[in-house]
């Protein structure tokens, strides 16, 4: 429009209220996020309340007698065995077939045969070897004339006890996991949000509703509430995520991660925010494209290659200089600076620098996208090609 | 009041509006009457901003129109729209809060209009679960309920029930008689002719009549009257003022610029049962300034 009207605040409220207000009356919204919170709240706690420190559990047939009296001195707390015995190795092997058994095991002379279909677990071939070489020993103790417990005493495993520098560190094993959550939660919160912000303007297209909402206010007006009102709604669900996720953590008395995650929530929070000021607008421009809602698979397509390859990137690209590189561009920083942050890998001023670059690439992403949607807002008809969007060369039809 | 002078709109190659000049003076109902693709909803854009004119000017009061002028006006487009999944009083109270209305102002219009458009028992109902005539009704409050300064509606009438229009008609006389002046577009001429004090032409993009109703019609019955006499009619044909006459026994429907010529001359030959100009309809007109 050539007279532009400013746009107020009060104005971008009204729209960001809407947006907001709408999608809390959803009940589709509602119970797509109390899902992905259980869905949080279990991939938190479960696997602390699942695993299972037992010793691993296998169903062994032994060859003959000599070969189950080896398995019985295997001791219960390094191999969980259930052993049937069976007269030759034809019956072992048919046992073997029919998937009765993991392994079969029969002694000859001074060998040990291991019987497996394709392969026998790792574990359970060297805890046969270590039970054989133990049985080996008694024996030969005892030949040696010392006294049964004499011979216990000697053999018996030495009590093993840890004394760590870093004690206070995260678990190494946590760390890429809980990279690999905050990666997750970033992809999906601003693909599910920018499609929504997408959706709405094609929708709003497609109902015409639009001629009469930009007679009323100017066309920014209309993108910064649909931004607003959406981004906050994705902040209010990550930030109820993360809480989850805290609780769950604190809940399963992992101390540490509840600490690594609350000391690192603000500069998760902060790059959340930029990154997904960065896209919304582009999400909105993608979504003015389109002028039905068929169209817009193919008019966020490219948006959707934005926010899925810094996906994977973040996933694949766990260590070395690339990664470190990968944390201050700004499609990928949102996801692996955070996580830097929490292996103790970047210092407080990188993530400074990285968020910076983001901020001023949102200022450049949140510029282009408004053109883009200004122009191509009133087109409805038909597809909107880039080219023409930029240049500014559409109009309304007749 | 709204005044266009020279407004012109090209699609391509294509001339959608043409040269276009008229004024919606306040306190009256103004038809805007042409065929599809005349360029009624394009002229109707480029006066909301929604299309950019490619020459001529849009006042108001007297000044350009501008973003202040249009959030004071209501529209209703030609192809409807209003979120499908809102209710219909939250949605209309949030139009006329878009429009500047405070809140409370806002609801109150809101309640009023569906009162009158008989809309107040579905308030709560989600625009899609309504009626296409219901949905219809909607609009009209939508374009209404921020008490706009200036209404241009774009087919308004079409697809509402007889008592649906009734009301529309009401409430469109109460909008105008507070002073708003009230442009729409219409296929439906008698209620146009019915409705309106003024009305514009279009065809093909350019204004071929426009002005009050009344003032055209008498500008184009060109002379025509009606005339019964005793007898046969057949001897108007005869009289020099007579431009061209049909005659069917007693009865002849003559053009002619000396009406009191021909009556005297008709008193003179006996008993006139009827004289009376005869002004075309509105449909009448409509179909000749198309020719």
């Amino acid at each position: 429009m050539s007279d532009r009207a400013p746009t107020t605040w009060p104005d971008v409220r009204l729209v960001a209220a809407r947006e907001a207000g709408e999608k809390l009356r959803s009940k589709g919204f509602i119970l797509s996020t109390l899902l992905f919170l259980a869905l949080v709240g279990a991939s938190v706690a479960l696997p602390a309340l699942l695993i299972d420190d037992g010793p691993p559990e296998y169903d062994v047939a032994a060859v003959g007698s000599s070969a189950a009296q080896l398995l019985a001195a295997v001791p219960e707390e390094s191999l969980d065995l259930t052993v049937r015995e069976v007269p030759d190795a034809a019956a072992a092997d048919r046992l073997l077939r029919d998937e009765s058994v993991d392994a079969a095991v029969e002694v000859r002379g001074e060998r040990l045969v291991l019987a497996g279909v394709q392969g026998v677990p790792d574990d359970l071939s060297a805890g046969l070897a270590g039970a054989a070489q133990l049985a080996g020993l008694q024996t030969a103790l005892a030949g040696a004339g010392l006294a049964a417990d004499e011979v216990q005493r000697l053999l018996a495993t030495p009590e093993v006890e840890e004394r760590l520098l870093d004690d206070g560190a995260l678990d190494e094993s946590v760390v890429p996991a809980l990279s690999l959550a905050f990666a997750l939660l970033f992809f999906f919160v601003v693909y599910q949000f920018g499609f929504s912000i997408a959706q709405g303007v094609v929708q709003e297209k497609e109902s015409r509703i639009v001629e009469l909402l930009v007679t009323a206010v100017p066309v920014r007006t209309l993108l910064y509430g649909k931004v607003l009102g959406n981004g906050g709604l994705a902040l209010v669900q990550v930030v109820l995520l993360v809480l989850v996720a805290l609780a769950g953590a604190a809940l399963t008395g992992s101390g540490e991660l509840t600490e690594a995650l609350l000391g690192n929530a603000g500069w998760f929070v902060l790059f959340f925010v930029l990154g997904f000021a960065m896209l919304s607008c582009l999400w909105a421009a993608a979504g003015a494209f389109a002028s039905r809602n068929e169209d817009l698979q193919s008019t966020t397509a490219p948006l959707q290659v934005l926010v899925i390859v810094p996906f994977f990137a973040a996933g694949y690209v766990s260590e070395g200089l690339l990664r470190t590189v990968l944390s201050y561009v700004p499609f990928t920083s949102p996801l692996i600076m955070p996580a830097r942050l929490l292996e103790e890998d970047a210092a407080a001023w990188e993530a400074a620098v990285s968020a910076l670059v983001l901020l001023l690439a949102a200022a450049v992403a949140v510029r282009i996208g408004e053109r883009l949607y200004v122009s191509s807002l009133l087109r409805t008809r038909g597809k909107t090609s880039l080219a023409d969007a930029w240049s500014g060369r559409v109009g309304a039809g007749a | 009041m709204l005044e266009l002078v020279e407004v012109s709109k090209s699609y391509g190659s294509r001339r959608a509006v043409d040269g276009v000049s008229f004024a919606v003076p306040p306190g009256s109902l103004t038809g805007f009457v042409g065929a599809n693709g005349a360029g009624k909803t394009t002229t109707m854009r480029v006066v909301l901003g929604i299309v950019a004119a490619d020459g001529g000017t849009v006042t108001w009061r007297g000044a350009p129109m501008d973003a202040v002028a249009r959030r004071r006006t209501g529209y209703m487009p030609e192809e409807r729209g209003l979120y499908p999944r809102m209710t219909v009083r939250r949605q209309l109270v949030y139009l006329a809060r878009l429009h500047g209305a405070s809140p409370a102002a806002g609801r109150a219009r809101a309640d009023e209009l569906l009162e009158r458009l008989d809309l107040g028992a579905r308030a709560d109902d989600q625009v899609d679960a309504l009626s296409l005539g219901n949905q219809q009704r909607a609009q009209i409050a939508a374009a209404l309920v921020h008490d706009p300064d200036l209404l241009l509606l774009d087919e308004p009438f079409s697809g509402l029930d007889p008592v649906a229009v009734d009301r529309l008609t009401e409430l469109l006389r109460d909008v105008a008689a507070g002073g708003v002046p009230v442009l729409f577009s219409s296929h439906q001429l008698e209620l146009v002719e019915r409705l309106c004090d003024r009305v514009v032409v279009l065809a093909a993009g350019r204004v071929v009549a426009a002005g009050e109703v009344e003032a055209l019609r008498q500008e184009r019955s060109r002379g025509r009257l009606r005339l019964v006499v005793d007898g046969d009619a057949g001897w108007v044909r005869d009289v020099p003022a007579v431009r061209s006459a049909d005659v069917d026994g007693p009865t002849a429907v003559v053009e002619t610029d000396e009406p009191q010529a021909l009556l005297q001359e008709a008193l003179r030959r006996g008993a006139v049962h009827e004289f009376s100009p005869l002004r075309p309809t509105l449909a009448e007109l409509y179909r000749e300034v198309r020719a």
